[in-house]
């Protein structure tokens, strides 16, 4: 079961945190769940859906993000 | 499904309102900014937003920025917060991490208040022709960080409470090297949000806030459900097409780009699986601009009348792994991937979907805005200059139409500098030429529009040069029987010389079109080829009077007219 989670801004971290499904660059807000064990973060719910739906079946599980 | 709650009237009404706001404040921009990019290249974009960062409406500039500032403002408002906004405030951000488009794109964002309350944010994206980067222009073609291509700015206020804050602008006018083009400029964009705000304060005061909130979320659900009619009437199915960008700039080298679209019920899912690793040199996109690239596509191959909003976005979800050509990982260089990889996505869902859509698909567009740069200081005046000239090329034709001839790439809906405004306003060169090239268009039943051929002569002791080039090795493709446009290229001729000769063999760059900071001197000559664009269908079977009144143009020649086209003389 997912949850809305935060990430906080910082200037001293240059790389940035991505949906597990699309790649979109998260900024703070992002849905965290965890899959298998590894802890994942998404856009949205919709986009953990087709992670199981699409991305899943396509190409197997990611490691964390 | 829900029915509309509001007059259809009204709708409408309200949509066209908004959109002439935003067409408006676009004109602003063109007649009151200080560089011919903004007055004669208009390559900006203006866009009203509401406080979900939702867009309400945009006016039809370039169609790559239209897609990134959605990420631009959606990233301002989250990493701000909507607290930080008072009344009078404009962020300024061009941050391609954080959501822009390339470092010279920066984005202006004012709130709009109504009774101490955010309604609605303003905003604009502007393509600035000075950024501080390692060369004047901007988009260095082999830049290999980000660090190269000029001043990162995050979001910061560059007005707060309506009151400039002035240790920013030092920031900015102290890293451009034409400050006095760069502070005229952003107060042209500001004047535009400001009046977009006064717009949109008159239509709150004449039908209220509720009626606009009513109405902007009625407008959203209306152009989603108008585009998922429209991919709905795409056959569902997977289709898939591969091209390239042909070398970086830094390792002679192509990066593949794969599509798969999977179209299912009145949803998209574009997956770049399988694409290359992110590049060395500046053709990387950024995440944003990949995605734009996709709705940019969708938005060429679906009805036109659909409100322009966020609803029409919805039904797409693009997948870009991170650490590839189509989103590339921090500090990678970005500026040509705005340029180059976007309209190449663009055109590989035409590709994708030739089979599926043969109606509306049009072969490959030239496919590179040939950003061409140039800077030094005016001997006239003593005041640095530097210019972002972009070409047009040749469009791929299409179902019962040849190709647009030279007309800027597909992403960008961008003009070409007049030649009377390029030499007046910068003394470095004098055209010599400008025309179409015989045969460059791709033969078909529809032939590619034309590319096009420019040379013109240093006039200045001395002039810094960059360029960020495609479409130089590999020809813009034909769909269902139609032939190739023809490559471009880049030729440079010493003062006195008789021969053209490439800037890798005259300079030793990596790359013939893709590099910066090359000097040249006065009576030196630069030739750009510009590529044309791809044919629709067999070229047989194009009208025999088409034919014939292509050669009478000179748009192909009498031997094309005979061998690709099999007219006999008839």
């Amino acid at each position: 079961m997912g949850e809305w989670k935060r990430n906080e801004i910082s200037y001293l971290k240059a790389n940035r945190d991505a949906c597990a499904l699309c790649g979109h660059p998260i900024a703070i807000r992002y849905w965290g769940v965890e899959v298998d064990g590894a802890p994942l973060m998404f856009c949205s719910p919709e986009h953990e859906q087709l992670y199981h739906d699409y991305w899943l079946p396509r190409y197997g599980a990611k490691g964390v993000s | 499904m829900k029915a509309p709650t509001i007059d259809p009237v009204a709708l409408t009404v309200v949509d066209n309102y908004l959109t002439s706001c935003c067409r408006d404040m676009g004109v602003t921009m063109m007649t009151t900014a200080y560089s011919p990019i903004f007055n004669e290249s208009l390559d900006f974009s203006c866009v009203i937003f509401d406080p979900a960062g939702n867009m309400l409406a945009q006016a039809e500039f370039c169609p790559s920025q239209i897609g990134t500032i959605k990420f631009t403002v959606e990233w301002t408002i989250e990493e701000l917060g909507l607290d930080a906004f008072e009344e009078g405030d404009v962020v300024l951000h061009n941050d391609p991490y954080r959501g822009s488009g390339h470092v010279p794109e920066h984005m202006l964002l004012k709130p709009v208040f109504w009774e101490g309350e955010i309604v609605a944010f303003v905003a604009n994206v502007a393509h600035m022709s000075e950024v501080g980067a390692k060369t004047p222009g901007g988009l260095s073609g082999d830049a290999t960080e980000i660090y190269q291509e000029g001043l990162l700015l995050p979001p910061v206020k560059i007005k707060r409470r309506a009151e400039d804050v002035d240790d920013v602008w030092k920031i900015i006018l102290s890293n451009h090297r034409t400050p006095r083009v760069t502070l005229g400029d952003f107060r042209a964009m500001m004047g535009s949000l400001d009046l977009a705000e006064r717009r949109i304060h008159t239509l709150l005061a004449d039908y209220g806030l509720d009626f606009f909130l009513e109405t902007s979320a009625e407008l959203m659900a209306i152009a989603e459900r108008r585009m998922r009619a429209e991919l709905e009437a795409i056959p569902d199915g997977t289709y898939t097409f591969s091209d390239a960008i042909e070398d970086d700039g830094i390792t002679d080298r192509a990066y593949p780009i794969e599509l798969t679209l999977t179209i299912a019920g009145g949803d998209v899912i574009a997956d770049f699986t399988g694409s290359a690793p992110q590049a060395v040199g500046p053709v990387n996109a950024i995440y944003a601009v990949t995605a734009s690239a996709i709705y940019n596509a969708f938005l060429h191959l679906t009805d036109p009348t659909i409100p322009r909003n966020e609803g029409c976005y919805r039904p797409f979800t693009i997948i870009a792994p991170p650490g590839t050509i189509v989103n590339c990982a921090f500090p990678a260089p970005v500026a040509g991937g705005n340029t180059e990889t976007s309209p190449r996505i663009t055109d590989m869902v035409f590709g994708a979907l030739q089979d599926a859509i043969p109606e509306r698909i049009a072969a490959s567009c030239g496919g590179t805005s040939s950003p061409f740069l140039f800077g030094g200081t005016d001997p006239r005046t003593g005041e640095p200059y530097a210019h972002f000239h972009f070409e047009g090329v040749g469009w791929g034709g299409r179902r019962g139409l040849d190709g647009n001839n030279m007309v800027v790439t597909i992403n960008g809906n961008c003009r070409n500098t007049p030649v009377e405004v390029f030499e007046t306003r910068y003394p470095a060169f004098r055209i010599e030429s400008y025309r179409l090239v015989t045969d460059s268009g791709g033969p078909g039943e529809f032939r590619g529009g034309l590319g096009g051929e420019r040379v013109f002569t240093v006039t200045v002791p001395e002039v810094t040069v960059s360029a960020l080039l495609n479409r130089m090795k590999t020809e813009p493709w034909g769909v269902l029987g139609g032939g190739v446009g023809a490559v471009g290229g880049l030729w440079v001729r010493r003062a006195g010389k008789e021969d053209w000769t490439t800037f890798v063999e005259e300079f030793g760059t990596i790359s013939p079109s893709k590099f910066s900071g090359v000097t040249l001197r006065v009576g030196d000559q630069v030739k750009i080829l510009m590529p044309g664009g791809g044919g629709y269908g067999p070229p047989l079977e194009r009208d025999r009077g088409r034919v014939r009144r292509d050669v009478e143009e000179g748009f192909i020649s009498e031997e094309a007219a005979r061998t690709t086209y099999g007219l006999d003389g008839g």
